[in-house]
């Protein structure tokens, strides 16, 4: 079968005034339908570029240098204004970081989630909201009826990222992304919510794109892996390939600095020393050479390619063997 | 140590080399460097108005009265036979008069009232707060007439009630800067440290609020200008026969069926005026400082 | 909402009181004799003694004080110099024609300026864009006077199209509103920049916001993301800054009443000015204050009560 969404060697720059910034570079990675892929990395590794080109949500400087995002077997990037709004909602929908900041502070619960059912022109204002309120049962929320005529001020944060949530599956998506939905709440509510996106994946058979830098929600969550750092990916596979037989140094190091992995006292938590690079001067060898403990001379100078370790189980490095 | 104290308050500090680009970049706005242009215009006509026509505002031609411009006199003659381009150049340095006394006193005013409110006891700040605010409910232009029905006018009332009205307005300004100032634990540190209130004021309080008072000053000119001209429009400001562009537009609407030349040569150095400064202004203040573009 | 509405109720009061203060400290420290400024030049010693008698002249300026302020809330601001009539009765005379105009200036610079402003915000960068910033920046700097005079030259005296003097002939709504054409023009001309600029700057802001992210990924159109979500929000600060206009208006509309020859409290006070008939003028600069304070108030309450934020925790 083939996936819903497919990363196809995708390049991107975003264009600043000390010169280009080479946020994403040759990204490639599938979304099987029906299945959670997880993307994980550190901050500036460029997990939430991905997905906003996915989705087609970029900033203005953003130039898209080579590549593909293929949704159903049509290039995103290639889609028509109109186009891209029949799929935004119906087909993809997206979960964003800060509940707080989601949803239109001016109108009712109510009103913003009959506008988002808009396409469904033979379905009457009391069905749509019907609909609605069994979306909020779904997600968890009490008292739906009484929900639809409140505004989103009155609701805490894990509320509302249940309606963010119950928003985003209203029209029934193929594919729902969710760019580190659970960062901004807290752990009982971010337990909460990972349960909750497993019932409702199960129940609307799509699949789901999760951005983490929580390697303990990935786990938990997700059937693939995909590790980015830097812009580039560098590992990826499924939950089991990654957590049990990681091949890439830097997903190594993750696995080791997570603290819920530590079983002894230490004094000093484990890190990865070094920096991020700065993306505007690209290495022509492995982008993770100067962090590396591994690190050897080929990798100063050579760029690893991806080597396979199993079918599904591929990582970018010296190591491997080819390279 | 004040280098670990101090944060990005103190990243406007005034070394000539910024003021340089700041000019630069000035020039490079079309808008701006009209408003630069016009500006200068208007400084060099009060300046040389004296040098540059052959003619005294105050010289009656009462025979060559309401004329037409002619090769004699660019800009006609006004009701009285007096030249109006003179009148008009002189009318410059009265505007430019009052707008220097009296944006300079309120600014200083307003410096010192804005510190109390900031840094003084709450009730000072509150009471401070309460007399801006009702010297701003008055309509300007209403007060300025209320005043000079009890005083009379002269040009002197007009500065009076410019810079009261005035004060308000950059006193808030200070005072919203100190007490942001006051809030920040910089200053505890410092002072902690032994760092005097001068040198605090100097280093860290002085350049925050020197360049939105500097805008605000600059954009403040064409209103005060108008409301000048509207004053001595109105009878209400200078007194004849010194020459002001609002009584010349006064002169103008009283002949405006027998010439339109009044009225449109005392309207057009204002509207230049007021354009000029407001388009360097706002020029300024996206260099200075973009965070101030709220839209107005 | 209702604790809200009391304080700001309460500044207002507190505003008023002292505005009204500083009223009462111009006319006792001002060099003049109060008397003859209240009755005038040629009144008899009978009535400036009545007059000494009922302000307490003869009492310590605190009494006064206090007198000024029960005087005025009994509806009492004096009494016109020559007809002695009471002020109040001469200031509802010419007020109405000076609330029509200000009405009418703002409400035309509003829907204009709203409109500007989010076409502005939306076309971002372009041509029109570009071109209705730098008419916005002169319209507003360019004072409303010269516009009235200018507009006055132009369109009465030189092409003839519109009329020059008056209101226009009472019952007839055509011939009123022909008359309101150029003093409302003149009178909205800068507020149109105000507002302009003020929706533009807002709409900008907010569709840089999250939420607005948020309404695309949902997919909906463009028209219900820009018109139906960020202008309804944008808009919420034009509100406040129109109970701001009306004070501003009110000294503009001054010269627009005298430049038209239009009847109103502005072309009043001026007259009153000239004649030196100062408890006319202090009448109309208490009412027009008063007028200003409570437009401000109400603006800023109808600003809370939209904005649901602001409604419902208050």
């Amino acid at each position: 079968m083939d996936p819903v969404l497919s990363i196809r060697n995708l390049s991107l720059d975003f264009a600043t005034p000390e010169g280009p910034v080479h946020a994403l570079r040759k990204v490639n990675f599938d979304v099987p339908r029906n299945h959670i892929v997880g993307i994980v990395g550190e901050s500036g590794s460029g997990k939430s570029t991905v997905i906003s080109a996915a989705m087609r949500l970029l900033a203005n400087n953003a130039v898209i240098r080579s590549g593909e995002v293929m949704f159903n077997g049509r290039d995103i990037l290639c889609l028509s204004p109109q186009e891209l709004r029949a799929l935004r909602g119906e087909q993809i929908s997206m979960v964003f970081q800060d509940p707080m900041t989601s949803q239109i502070p001016v109108h009712t619960i109510g009103k913003q989630m009959t506008d988002i059912q808009y396409r469904r022109s033979t379905t009457s204002m009391g069905d749509k909201r019907r609909l609605a309120i069994d979306m909020l049962r779904r997600v968890g929320i009490s008292d739906p009826e009484e929900r639809l005529t409140q505004y989103p001020h009155q609701f805490s944060g894990g509320m509302r990222q249940r309606i963010s949530i119950a928003m985003a599956l209203l029209m029934n998506p193929q594919l729902l992304i969710a760019d580190e939905p659970t960062t901004a709440l807290d752990v009982t509510m971010e337990a909460q919510i990972i349960h909750l996106l497993r019932e409702l994946k199960e129940d609307f058979e799509g699949s789901i794109l999760f951005v983490s830098h929580n390697l303990g929600l990935i786990a938990e969550l997700c059937d693939y892996v995909v590790v980015m750092y830097a812009g580039q990916v560098i590992e990826k596979g499924s939950v089991e390939d990654l957590f049990y037989r990681a091949s890439h140094p830097y997903t190594q190091a993750l696995l080791e600095c997570d603290p819920a992995r530590i079983d002894h006292v230490t004094p000093t938590l484990p890190t990865i020393s070094g920096d991020v690079p700065d993306l505007h001067i690209i290495p022509n060898g492995c982008v993770f050479a100067p962090r590396c403990p591994k690190a050897m001379d080929k990798c100063w100078t050579q760029d690893a390619g991806f080597s396979a370790i199993s079918m599904q189980h591929t990582a970018s490095c010296h190591l491997l063997g080819y390279g | 140590m004040s280098v670990q104290v101090s944060n990005k308050l103190t990243s406007h500090s005034s070394s000539s080399f910024w003021r340089i680009t700041a000019f630069s970049r000035l020039i490079r706005d079309p808008l701006g460097l009209l408003g630069l242009v016009l500006v200068s215009l208007l400084l060099i006509g009060a300046l040389f108005a004296n040098h540059l026509t052959p003619y005294s505002p105050k010289a009656l031609d009462v025979k060559n009265r309401l004329a037409a411009p002619s090769m004699s006199h660019l800009l006609g003659t006004d009701q009285l036979g007096r030249d109006t381009l003179t009148r008009v150049l002189h009318g410059g340095r009265v505007a430019l008069q009052v707008a220097a006394w009296s944006i300079s006193i309120a600014l200083v005013v307003g410096l010192v009232l804005g510190m109390l409110a900031g840094y003084g006891p709450r009730w000072l700040d509150n009471c401070l707060l309460l007399v801006f605010d009702a010297v701003r409910s008055f309509p300007t232009i209403i007060f300025a007439l209320a005043l000079i029905t009890l005083t009379g006018p002269s040009l002197k009332m007009v500065i009076t009630v410019i810079i009261v009205t005035s004060i308000p307005v950059y006193a808030r300004i200070v005072r919203t800067q100190t007490m942001a100032l006051k809030e920040q634990e910089f200053v505890l540190a410092a002072r902690s440290l032994g760092t005097s209130w001068f040198r605090i004021l100097r280093v860290h309080f002085l350049p925050n609020v020197v360049g939105p008072l500097f805008i605000l000053a600059s954009m403040d000119i064409p209103v005060v200008v108008t409301i000048e001209s509207g004053l001595s429009f109105l009878g209400m400001g200078v007194r004849p026969p010194t020459a002001s562009w609002g009584a010349t537009l006064a002169d103008g609407y009283a002949y405006i069926r027998v010439t339109p030349w009044l009225v449109v040569a005392g309207g057009v150095p204002l509207i230049l005026t007021t354009l000029g400064f407001t388009f360097m202004g706002e020029a300024l203040r996206d260099i200075l400082d973009p965070r101030l573009r709220r839209g107005l | 909402m209702l604790i809200y509405t009391l304080k700001r109720l309460g500044l207002t009061v507190a505003i008023v009181a002292a505005a009204m203060s500083i009223l009462f400290l111009m006319i006792h420290f001002v060099p003049g004799d109060a008397v003859t400024l209240a009755l005038g030049p040629r009144a008899t010693e009978d009535m400036r003694e009545a007059y000494r008698i009922k302000m307490g002249l003869d009492r310590p300026i605190h009494v006064q004080y206090i007198m000024f302020f029960a005087n005025v809330l009994r509806g009492d601001i004096g009494q016109d110099v020559f007809s002695n009539q009471p002020v109040t009765t001469i200031i509802s005379h010419h007020l109405p024609h000076t609330v029509v105009l200000v009405i009418v200036s703002i409400s035309w610079s509003a829907f204009l300026g709203i409109f500007l402003g989010c076409f502005s915000a939306v076309h971002r960068g372009s041509l029109i864009d570009r071109f209705t910033g730098v008419v916005t920046v002169s319209a507003i700097a360019i004072p409303s006077f010269v516009v009235s005079l200018y507009s006055l030259l132009i369109f009465a005296v030189l092409l003839r199209v519109l009329p020059a003097i008056g209101a226009g002939e009472p019952g007839d709504l055509i011939d009123q509103a022909k008359h309101l054409v150029l003093p409302a023009f003149a009178l909205g001309l800068g507020w149109v920049g105000y507002i302009a600029r003020l929706v533009r700057a807002s709409m900008l802001e907010i569709m840089g916001e999250n939420y607005i992210r948020s309404a695309r990924s949902y997919g909906l159109m463009e028209y219900t993301v820009i018109y139906s979500y960020a202008l309804k929000i944008a808009v919420l600060p034009t509100v406040a800054l129109l109970g701001v206009g009306v004070g501003n208006m009110l000294s503009g509309a001054l010269f627009a009443e005298l430049v038209f020859a239009r009847p109103g409290i502005g072309k009043l006070i001026y007259e009153m000015v000239m004649a030196r008939n100062f408890p006319v003028v202090q009448g109309a600069v208490l009412i027009t204050t008063l007028m200003f304070v409570v437009s401000a108030l109400i603006s800023d309450l109808i600003n809370a009560y939209l904005d649901p934020r602001v409604r419902s925790s208050l």
